[in-house]
């Protein structure tokens, strides 16, 4: 188990390096960098001080050298587009989106088993077809358009949830606990639907195909010979089996789910990752780009090691090789 | 079970029914939410360039004196006391002398004094800061302080424009809770994070990503500011703050696009509101070679090729397909928000034939593609243009046909904003297509258009554009005394600019804000929409969502 872990974080250290090393680059040779915008009140005297304050007026090899010197020594560097320590900024937006993709992750599990769970016990009936053709027709829309059109539906049309933010900004000072637990759930609704719409489908059409092998296997036989009810079948046989290869399936779908909550972020203007990301792109702040990317496959190098792991945990043949 | 299986529908119905009531108006507290697409960075004015920290930094901190609404930066006539209830003049105009006024207080209590002035001036010339406002404050050789309620600005040289970059250019700072942080320091000072200022309203809190707040002041000197509380509310995107605004979660936002007033057509409860601007939009015309090199541009270093290409152009027909009728066509590198401005300035005209006759005299002969040629060199140029900007695409694209009739091949390079700042210093571009936000000083046009501007590194006289004869009209009007015969002499560089034809002067693009109807915004400033938003007032109608709750809690 420790070779296994060791291994595995010696693969993500790789992994996060390679992203670090390919992101720094690309964004280095994109034209333009933070100060090349058409700011014209700003004196050339000036925007050269603040390129040399930021090493961009180094050679490139020298400014990769320097990037990797602070990221060893944990400093993530200084955003220039919101003129602080990256490390503050992170400490503001990660919790945002972890909480945003936390919930959708869970949403989608729940929503996902629960549907396979009903198609593969209903297969061949209009209730299968129906459930896989509805969780088909959300999981072939683009992420974006989906989260436009629930926007759309739930809060501009039927003005039920709220269309954008994480909280009232009307209200937010003055509530009360619960009332701002409230509202900032009513925050996340939009988002989480989006992200469990667009992710559920995916892993009901999984589940199923796994309840409906393990419906096949002979200890599944024998309890249906020896009369047990199909309910307790599917509870008590059936399902727990069928719910080993899901834990695979959830280190694939946290990397998909990050990038969807991007788009996400950005239609309902949550403030997280991928809202931060996407305006730091713009504004060419190297700094909060690198380290957003860096995070970014972090978590995701994290959760699959998570899921690694667990799935050893819960079966002992993966322990045992 | 079947209760179990409800339980997600109930959670989602209840936390449906908690929603915020869009009910009527506050009567006791208003707030006026702005949706804007952009986060802050940090609240001291002379540490940033970023538009919603200069926005919420107007309401915390104040300078010396105002300018008065009709944008005079001569002297000092029309402008308003701000920190300075009123200035004396030396006999000589190389020193003036600022009064404080002795009710002036900074938000924790401590009174305004010349100590902050001082500070501040330093903050703002201080190289290690690298304030954006430093350059614009070389005309001052020291301040110092008479008494602890006067301080005193003294000049090298008089200029017309010494009391505006003297009164208005540096907010006043407290030096009290600053002047123990280093200059080095500064810009992440926890200051940054909770300001206090001297302003009309006091900041509340700052959500990163989300939400910025102030409220009204009762102690400002001035009087409590007529709205309660001002949210900056950021979204992600124009999109994302336009459904905002249509969904009643905010009531302001300071631009509308061409179609987002199709959609405000559907929602009486908004309205529409132009207001001057300092933007105008044109064609620059790069004079040298590609990358610049040595050596003119092929086809823009000739002055008589650059005027025909404009001639080319129905400035007036684009204009009007692009925007409407309204729309006015720019004079020159001028605003008609300008003090400077002049209509009847003389302009290249409309003259397709002329300007095939004048291509054809130059050697610039029509080949068989309908392309001209010059030898081996094709009349084909490539014109920058941003790719966030729809107006100016659809514009290029009007360009690209009308000049294709005269023999000249446009090429398109839709790139961001960073990839065209970044080809416009590099002088790597044949033609590109800019927004040019004016300041209000017209020496502001050396910085943009003089010999000296173009020699620099990382100026804005990208164009190479150099001409001794408006060098010399420009340095006169700046060294000039006589108000009047200094204007006279930037109308006469702006007609030489505008004959030499560095850049093709295609519109001024009137401002339009989006607000509730019950939203009653004071005079908005061309350069500073946001000068007088003490002054602005909410009346009875629809509040942002989430006002009347806040009422039912009494708050504020």
């Amino acid at each position: 188990m420790r070779r296994l872990l060791a291994g595995r974080l010696l693969q993500g250290l790789a992994v996060i390096w390679v992203v670090a090393t390919f992101t720094f680059a690309l964004l280095h040779l994109a034209p333009g960098d933070p100060f090349s915008y058409s700011e014209r009140r700003i004196a050339p005297e000036v925007i050269a001080r603040w390129r040399h304050v930021y090493c961009l007026d180094r050679p490139l090899p020298a400014q990769y050298v320097c990037y990797l010197r602070s990221v060893a020594s944990g400093d993530l560097g200084y955003s220039i587009s919101q003129a602080r320590p990256v490390r503050d900024i992170l400490v503001d937006y990660v919790p945002r989106t972890l909480e945003l993709m936390s919930l959708g992750l869970l949403a989608s599990f729940l929503v996902g088993i629960g549907l396979g769970v009903l198609e593969a016990r209903r297969r061949g009936t209009f209730a299968d077809w129906g459930s896989r053709g509805i969780t088909l027709f959300f999981y072939s829309m683009p992420d974006f358009w989906l989260a436009l059109m629930l926007a759309l539906i739930f809060a501009y049309w039927l003005p039920i949830f709220p269309i954008s933010g994480i909280e009232d900004v009307i209200n937010a000072p003055t509530n009360s606990w619960w009332q701002h637990v409230v509202d900032h759930l009513r925050h996340l609704v939009l988002p989480v639907a989006t992200l469990t719409l667009m992710t559920c489908a995916g892993i009901a059409r999984f589940q199923r195909a796994a309840m409906l092998d393990a419906m096949q296997l002979e200890f599944v036989v024998t309890a249906r010979a020896k009369g047990v009810s199909e309910n307790g079948i599917v509870r008590h046989h059936v399902l727990r089996n069928a719910l080993l290869p899901i834990i695979t399936l959830a280190g694939l779908t946290l990397p998909m789910l990050l990038g969807g909550a991007v788009l996400v972020e950005l239609v309902f203007s949550w403030p997280g990752m991928g809202f931060v990301t996407a305006m730091a792109v713009g504004s060419r702040d190297y700094a909060l780009v690198t380290s957003s990317v860096l995070i970014t496959s972090a978590l995701v190098v994290v959760g699959t090691i998570i899921a690694d792991l667990l799935y050893a945990l819960a079966d002992p043949r993966v322990r045992a090789a | 079970m079947r209760t179990l299986r409800r339980i997600p529908s109930l959670v989602i119905l209840l936390l449906a029914a908690c929603r915020g009531d869009a009910g009527s108006a506050s009567k006791h507290a208003t707030a006026l939410v702005m949706t804007l697409p952009a986060d802050a960075d940090v609240f001291i004015p002379a540490l940033t360039i970023n538009e919603t920290s200069i926005q919420v930094g107007s309401v915390l901190f104040e300078s010396l004196a105002n300018v008065g609404d009709s944008l005079n930066v001569i002297g000092d006539e029309g402008f308003r006391p701000g920190l300075a209830s009123s200035w004396t003049w030396a006999p000589d105009s190389l020193s003036i002398a600022f009064h404080l006024d002795p009710k002036a207080r900074w938000q924790d209590g401590v009174p305004v004094r010349a100590a902050d002035v001082l500070y501040s001036y330093h903050v703002n010339t201080s190289k290690e800061i690298g304030s954006k406002v430093g350059p614009l404050l070389a005309g001052i050789d020291s301040v110092t302080a008479r008494d602890s309620a006067t301080v005193v600005f003294w000049f090298h040289a008089r200029t017309l424009e010494q009391f505006y970059n003297a009164a208005t250019q540096i907010s006043v700072l407290p030096a009290h809770l600053l002047q123990n942080i280093p200059d080095s320091s500064l810009k992440t000072a926890p200051f940054n994070r909770n300001p206090v200022g001297s302003g009309p309203y006091k900041f509340v809190r700052w959500v990163s990503g989300s939400t910025i707040e102030v409220a009204a002041d009762s102690n400002y000197r001035g009087g409590r500011p007529k709205i309660d509380r001002i949210i900056w509310s950021i979204a992600a995107n124009p999109d994302a703050a336009m459904l905002r605004l249509f969904s009643g979660e905010a009531n302001f936002t300071e631009t509308l696009r061409k179609q987002d007033l199709e959609q405000m057509a559907k929602h009486p409860e908004l309205k529409a509101v132009h207001y001057p601007s300092m933007l105008v939009y044109f064609m620059r015309l790069n004079e040298r070679a590609r990358g610049g090199k040595h050596g003119p541009h092929a086809i823009f270093g000739d002055r008589e090729v650059r005027r025909a290409l404009t001639m080319a152009i129905d400035r007036r027909r684009a204009v009007t397909t692009v925007f409407d009728s309204a729309t006015p066509v720019a004079v020159g590198p001028i605003t008609s928000a300008l003090g400077t401005y002049d209509a009847s300035l003389p302009r290249i005209p409309f003259a397709p034939d002329s300007a095939a006759a004048i291509l054809e005299r130059r050697g610039w002969v029509m080949g068989k593609d309908g392309i001209r040629h010059k030898g081996s060199q094709p009349l084909r140029f490539s014109v920058l243009v941003p790719s966030t900007s729809t107006q100016r695409q659809q514009m290029v694209v009007l360009i690209q046909d009308m000049l294709k009739r005269v023999g000249a091949q446009v090429d398109i390079e839709r790139v961001d904003f960073p990839t065209m700042g970044a080809h416009l210093q590099a002088h790597d571009y044949d033609a590109s297509f800019e927004g040019m936000s004016l300041d209000p000083t017209p020496s502001g046009i050396r910085q943009e258009w003089s010999s000296a501007a173009a020699k620099g590194e990382g100026t804005s006289n990208t164009g190479y554009y150099m001409s001794a004869a408006f060098d010399a009209v420009v340095d006169s009007a700046v060294a000039s005394r006589d108000p009047r015969a200094a204007i006279a002499q930037y109308r006469r560089a702006y007609a030489t600019l505008i004959d030499d034809a560095p850049g093709i002067w295609m519109y001024e693009l009137p401002s339009i804000a989006g607000m509730s109807v019950n939203v009653h915004p004071a005079t908005m400033r061309a350069d500073l929409w946001f000068a007088h938003l003490a002054d602005w007032t909410i009346g009875e109608g629809p509040a942002p969502k989430g006002a009347s709750a806040a009422l039912a809690t009494g708050a504020h």
